[in-house]
Parts: C-alpha cells; sequence; structure tokens
C-alpha cells in the first residue's frame, strides 16, 4: 500500500506540475495530499512532519549554500554591466576574417560569461536577445546561429563556477554521507562543492572546444552558412585586438580569481563567490558609473585588493596575533594595511553612484528573486521527500534500482533516462533537488565515483535542455528568435550539438579520469 | 526606593516570567491565527458574489495592503544583499591575509542569508518570479491561467504553509524560551530570531497568495484588477511581464 501511494504519489507530482502552478508548492502540496491519504489507510505516520521546521532551518543556513546568492548576483552584476554585449562585438569584429569566427566569438562569450547565474532561460534569453540578430545580419545560417547560441547558453550550467554545481555538488555531498551510512558503503572521504567544480572543468572545456572545431569544419565545408567578414579598409587589426583584450581581460581576470582561490583550496566555494561578487561591483562601477570618481575608485579598489593579495602570495607572515615580528613583517602588514584602507574607500566611493542610479538596487533585486525561487523550490521539495521517505519510497526506489537489468550500468542507464525525461519540463534545480537524494546514495552504493556520477548528471541534464522538441534551452530561445529563424531551423541546428554531447557523455563514461583526474589532482 | 534596587526588582520578574510571557505571546499569535483564518475564504466568497461593492472594495483593499507589504518587505531585504557580499568578502580578507576572524560578523553572514530567502520570498511570488512549469501554461486563456492560480492556493500553497506554521510552534517557542544563541560562545545570541523567520516566511506566502487568489477571483468573475506595484507581473493577462 505504502508502496502504491509513493509511486502514486510521484506520478501526480509530475501531472501537477502541468498544470503550471509554482513548482515549489505543487511538490510539496502533493504529496501532502497523499501524506493526508497515507494517514487515512493508516500508511503514514503524521508525527514525521513535525521534523519539518527542523529541515527547513538548515536548509536556509548552510554556508555552502550561501555560494548561491553571492554566485547570482555576481553574474546578474556582470550582465548588468553590458560585458558580454561588448565583447560579443570586439570578438565578432576581431575573428570576422575566419571562417564562422563569429560563431566561436558566441560560444566562447557563452562559455566565460554563462559562468556565474547558471539559469538556463536567463542566459539563453541573454545570448538569443545579444548574438541571433548580429549572426543573421551578417548571413549566417539560421539554423546554425540558433544551434550555437542554445548550445552555448546551456554551457553555463557545467562549466564551473555555476549555481547548478553549487546545489548539485551539495546534494552529492549528502548523498555520498548517506550512502556510507546507509548502504554500507565501505568508502571514507567526503565530497565537496569544490572537487565537483574541479571534475567539471575539464568536460567542460572539451565541450566548448569541440563546438568551437564544429563551428569551423562546418564554415570550411559550406562557407555559405558562416561567411566571413573582413576587417573594415584602412583599420589595423591591432585596434580590434585592443578592443578584444580591454574587454576580456577583466572578465577573465575575474573568473580565473574566482575558480582559482576555490580550486586551490584558498578559499571555499562561499568565499570564493563573495570575492567574486565583490569583484564584480568593482567591474560594473568601472565600466557604467557615470562620474570619473567613481571609475577611479573602482580602479584603485580592485588594484589594492589584487596588490594585497599578491603580496600574501609571497608567503609573508602578516597575521595579527603573532609573537616574531621581523622587520620585513612589519613593513608588509602597514602596507597590507594601507592598501585594506584603499580597498574598503574604493570600493565605498564607487558603490555610491551604482546606488544613485539604481543599478544597485535593481541588481539586487534580481538576485533576491533567483534566490527565494531557488531556495522555496529547495523546501518544497524537502517536504515532497521527506513525505516520500515517509511512505518508504527510499527504499522503494533502491530496489528498483538494484533490479534493474544489467547491474550497476542498468541502473545508472535507468537513472539517466529518467533525469533526461524529466529535463524536458522540469529546470535543473528541481530535478537536483527531487531526483538526486533519492537515486544517487544507491548508485553511490555500488562504488561510482561521487564527482564522475555528478558530472555525467550535468551533463545529461544539459543535453536534456537542448533535446527538442520540449527542451527548456530552445522555448527560451524561440520566444526571443525573429520570425526568418523557423522552428525547424533551430532543430535542425542544435542536433549536432546533441551529437557533440553525448560524445562526451560517452566519452566521460568510457574514460572517468576526465572528470576524476583533476580533483584528485588539487586534493593533494 | 531607588532607581538601582528598582530595576533589579523587575529584572527579577522579567526572568521569572520570561517563559511565560513568551508563551502567552504564542498562545496569542494563535488566537490571531484562528480568526483571521475564514478570511482566507474571500477569494471563494467573492467568486460567488461578484457584484456586491463592499465585497469589491474590501477585497481591493486587501489586495493593496498585501502588495505593498510584500514590496516594501522585499525592497527592504534586497539590501541586504549586497550587504551579505561586503561582509563574506571581508571576512575572507580579514582571516586569510590578517589571520583575524570574529565569529559575530562570520555568523552575521548566515543572518543575511536566511533574511533575504525568507524575507524574500513573498516579494518575488508578487513578482512572479517563482517558477512554474510552462509547457501548457503559456497556451493557457487568461482565465484557465486564474483557475490555475485560485486551485493551486487553496489546494497546494495553504495546506503547506500552514502545516509548516502548525509544526513550527514547538519548534519556535523551544528556541525563545531559552533564548537560544551561536553554539559558539562568542557568536550571535539570536538564533531564535533567526528560527523565527520560519513561521513569518509562512504567513506571508499564505497572504502573498491571497492577494493573487483574490485577483484569480476578480479575473474569473470578468472584472479588472487593482493597480500594483512596479516590477510586479500584470497577473492573468495575455502578456505576462510588462516593465
Amino acid at each position: 500500500m505504502a508502496d502504491i501511494l509513493a509511486i502514486a504519489m510521484f506520478a501526480f507530482a509530475c501531472l501537477g506540475l502541468m498544470g503550471g502552478y509554482n513548482v515549489a508548492f505543487t511538490l510539496s502540496g502533493v504529496s501532502l495530499i497523499f501524506a493526508a491519504l497515507g494517514v487515512a489507510t493508516g500508511t503514514f505516520e503524521p508525527d514525521f512532519l513535525l521534523s519539518l521546521p527542523g529541515r527547513i532551518y538548515p536548509l536556509i543556513t548552510r554556508e555552502i549554500l550561501m555560494a548561491v546568492p553571492l554566485f547570482v548576483f555576481m553574474g546578474v552584476m556582470l550582465e548588468k554591466s553590458r560585458i558580454a554585449e561588448d565583447l560579443l562585438e570586439s570578438m565578432g569584429d576581431l575573428f570576422g576574417p575566419l571562417k564562422g569566427g563569429l560563431g566561436i566569438s558566441v560560444v566562447l562569450v557563452g562559455a566565460l560569461l554563462a559562468a556565474s547565474t547558471g539559469i538556463v532561460g536567463a542566459t539563453v534569453v541573454t545570448m538569443g536577445l545579444l548574438s541571433l540578430p548580429t549572426m543573421l545580419k551578417r548571413d549566417y545560417a539560421p539554423s546554425l546561429a540558433s544551434g550555437s547560441i542554445a548550445a552555448s547558453g546551456t554551457l553555463g550550467q557545467i562549466i564551473p563556477p555555476s549555481i547548478v554545481l553549487v546545489i548539485l555538488g551539495d546534494q552529492m555531498s549528502n548523498a555520498y554521507q548517506e550512502a556510507q551510512r546507509s548502504y554500507g558503503l565501505e568508502a571514507t572521504g567526503v565530497v565537496s562543492v569544490g572537487d565537483l567544480f574541479a571534475g567539471a572543468l575539464l568536460p567542460g572545456l572539451i565541450l566548448v572546444a569541440l563546438y568551437a572545431i564544429y563551428i569551423s569544419i562546418t564554415a570550411y565545408l559550406k562557407p555559405a552558412m558562416a561567411p566571413a567578414q573582413d576587417w573594415p579598409e584602412g583599420v589595423s587589426p591591432w585596434v580590434f585586438i585592443r578592443k578584444t583584450m580591454a574587454a576580456m581581460l577583466p572578465p577573465i581576470l575575474l573568473i580565473i580569481a574566482v575558480l582559482g582561490s576555490i580550486l586551490s583550496g584558498y578559499a571555499t566555494p562561499t568565499r570564493g563567490a563573495a570575492l567574486g561578487a565583490l569583484g564584480a561591483i568593482l567591474l560594473a562601477a568601472y565600466r557604467i558609473a557615470p562620474t570619473a570618481i567613481g571609475r577611479r575608485a573602482a580602479l584603485f579598489a580592485a588594484l589594492g585588493l589584487l596588490l594585497l593579495v599578491v603580496i600574501d602570495l609571497t608567503g609573508v607572515d602578516m597575521r595579527f596575533d603573532q609573537n616574531d615580528w621581523t622587520g620585513k613583517e612589519r613593513v608588509a602588514v602597514s602596507l597590507a594595511l594601507g592598501l585594506a584602507g584603499i580597498a574598503i574607500i574604493g570600493t565605498g566611493l564607487s558603490m555610491l553612484p551604482l546606488i544613485k542610479n539604481k543599478q544597485l538596487g535593481d541588481v539586487s533585486r534580481t538576485t533576491m528573486h533567483i534566490t527565494c525561487m531557488v531556495f522555496v523550490i529547495l523546501i518544497g521539495a524537502t517536504i515532497f521527500s521527506l513525505i516520500f521517505r515517509g511512505f518508504g519510497g527510499d527504499d522503494l526506489v533502491g530496489r528498483l534500482l538494484e533490479a534493474a537489468p544489467g547491474g550497476k550500468w542498468g541502473a545508472l542507464a535507468l537513472v539517466m533516462l529518467v533525469m533526461f525525461i524529466l529535463g524536458f519540463f522540469l529546470d535543473f534545480i528541481e530535478i537536483t533537488f527531487v531526483v538526486v537524494p533519492l537515486v544517487a546514495p544507491p548508485l553511490l552504493a555500488t562504488g561510482m565515483d561521487p564527482i564522475w556520477l555528478g558530472v555525467l548528471m550535468a551533463l545529461n541534464l544539459q543535453t536534456s535542455f537542448l533535446t527538442p522538441p520540449f527542451g527548456f534551452a530552445l522555448f527560451y530561445l524561440r520566444g526571443v528568435a525573429p520570425p526568418e529563424v523557423t522552428t525547424m531551423a533551430l532543430y535542425r541546428g542544435v542536433l549536432p550539438f546533441i551529437l557533440i554531447q553525448i560524445f562526451v557523455i560517452v566519452l566521460v563514461i568510457m574514460m572517468p579520469g576526465i572528470a576524476t583526474k583533476l580533483p584528485a589532482v588539487m586534493l593533494n | 526606593m531607588d532607581a538601582i534596587s528598582a530595576r533589579g526588582k523587575q529584572r527579577s520578574i522579567n526572568k521569572m516570567s520570561a517563559g511565560d510571557i513568551i508563551a502567552n505571546l504564542g498562545t496569542a499569535f494563535q488566537a490571531i491565527g484562528w480568526v483571521f483564518l475564514p478570511v482566507l475564504a474571500l477569494p471563494l466568497i467573492y467568486l460567488l458574489l461578484p457584484n456586491i461593492k463592499g465585497l469589491q472594495s474590501v477585497s481591493k483593499a486587501i489586495i493593496q495592503t498585501i502588495d505593498s507589504l510584500s514590496f516594501a518587505l522585499g525592497e527592504v531585504t534586497k539590501w541586504l544583499i549586497p550587504l551579505l557580499v561586503l561582509t563574506v568578502a571581508f571576512t575572507v580578507f580579514a582571516l586569510s591575509i590578517f589571520g583575524q576572524s570574529w565569529t559575530k560578523l562570520f555568523e552575521s553572514a548566515d543572518y543575511l542569508h536566511a533574511s533575504v530567502i525568507m524575507l524574500g520570498a513573498a516579494a518575488t511570488f508578487l513578482a512572479g518570479q517563482h517558477v512554474r512549469v510552462d509547457v501548457f501554461h503559456t497556451h493557457m486563456s487568461a482565465k484557465a491561467r486564474a483557475l490555475v492560480d485560485l486551485m493551486g492556493y487553496f489546494a497546494l500553497l495553504v495546506p503547506v504553509c500552514l502545516i509548516i506554521l502548525w509544526n513550527s510552534q514547538s519548534f519556535v517557542s523551544f528556541a525563545w524560551r531559552i533564548f537560544e544563541g551561536s553554539a559558539e560562545s562568542d557568536g550571535i545570541r539570536g538564533e531564535y530570531l533567526l528560527k523565527t523567520l520560519i513561521p513569518i516566511f509562512s504567513v506571508m506566502m499564505i497572504l502573498q497568495g491571497l492577494a493573487i487568489a483574490l485577483r484569480a477571483a476578480m479575473c474569473l468573475s470578468g472584472q479588472a484588477r487593482p493597480e500594483r506595484p512596479p516590477h510586479t507581473p500584470q497577473f492573468f493577462a495575455p502578456q505576462e511581464l510588462d516593465q
């Protein structure tokens, strides 16, 4: 009876979601209705729900999840500072004479800037509005143009730092402990969000490279699909190189700084995210502050922080609580304090104009909306999982996976298929919150590597978002595409990218080292 | 009687009855909750009697009050995010370069983060930013969407929020009774406030949901919906966001 109710609950939740009410409350509300049914039939203990607040509370206070608002803030701030626009324009000019150059620029910009927000819809819409008209104006085939935009828009999920990897990493980490605790997995150790970042880096970069290679090959074989465009007469190429560098260097430095600090273990993902968010504020102030003071203050603050880190990296001991001060350390610490002062004052001065012209307020509001959306889903999914467990649903899933034909590979294939299909109508966040805690512990108990599994799931979902006719990315791109881009052209355009995705998934399955080597190196 | 001993006496009285006061406060809140519970039926009553002038103006007033409350709360809450960025960034530099860490500052990030989520959720709801599955939703008529929101409110949102609210009574009152603080000795002594965010979240979501459900009832009765704060969608209109 409990099994039937658990299965029915899952099915009805999926059906209910189709109705289009708030996802978080559909998940939790449907499960609550089934809990009531369970109480009526004596298969569910109402006391089970007493622990609800005790389960919500850790969600809103967990340190690692604080990385979500910080990364979202960084992403929204970067978007507001119109970096993507400048980058696309200057890179498109620079790579113009290259066959397929503009397409490659789109992929690179997508990889670079989509990295932080990681919400499929937002990224695809931004990229579509920015680059689709330009590509069409330069006579790119609508199919190639829309395909490469949809694909690059989803790159933001797999390339760290992205919030979906934060969430997936957090869930994986819980699942790994659960596997050790309840499923008798012999392995010890933990998996962290930083590990997943490291694991996803190489597959993500391989994807970017393959996308770019595909576009160049197409451009060479069929030049009409991605025509080259010469530099304007009399303009030195150095102008374009300088412009591209000016547009590209700051965000690249920022992302390298954030990723570097996290992967090197210098900072936790949350702290790295805060540094990234601070950097994004300074970058935005430098680019869009209406007053020269604001721009200069941002520049000085950024330089101050940079020098501060440089001094620290030289290995001078600048801790206040030490008894063996050397002369060198005294000089260093005074210098560092001075720089910190400059950074604090500079940050303050550069934020003022952003506050005044409402940009900081707008960015904060958008960040709040995305953050609340994510966490309310997290709360809804937690209630769903709690009740599902109350029915013994986790045992049921475990038994189902055990009974899957083909042992652990069969179970993996089954999970991947289910996630792929769920990806047609649910976003990454919902799937991660609902499915991963259920399926990951039994899978991990068979000895699979948690990082490898996480990377596979991320790749799988990313592919699902690209797959016609339901793929999320396609829906959003369709919404902003001009009418001359037909839906069929869009479908035709993404097909090669889906093949690339499948190729990379198979590659990661065949050679797990692609996902697991880097985290192992980082750990030492 | 001099001032010092009077204050001392006051304090001992407070200490003795702090638990009682809080228990009474809890009972009072619960009573308020029971009294206001019937108000939640307003959208249904409206649906039955859409043409009574008094009901119309009361509903409009309720919608506008709730909207401006959520909106104002959101506009204040959003500023906690830049504050969170600066706080965490500051602690990172202070710790990794100068070896300084203040537990209170470190923990204040938790407070900011939790407050953003729990207090901003209603404003997010008002702004229509909680995700829906829009495979079918985008193709629905305005009335069908209104029906989805009305049914969803009563069948899904209200039960969930009430269950959270009901079950958080003992959770929150226990924290208040001991004025629960951080596990660290030099941490912030305000964990009970942090836990109180959970019932506040439930109440705000029920209220904001009520405003939207009332709009849905108006839409289903074929009437115009009241003005809305900036940055919020026109509910149940053909076009979702007009900013």
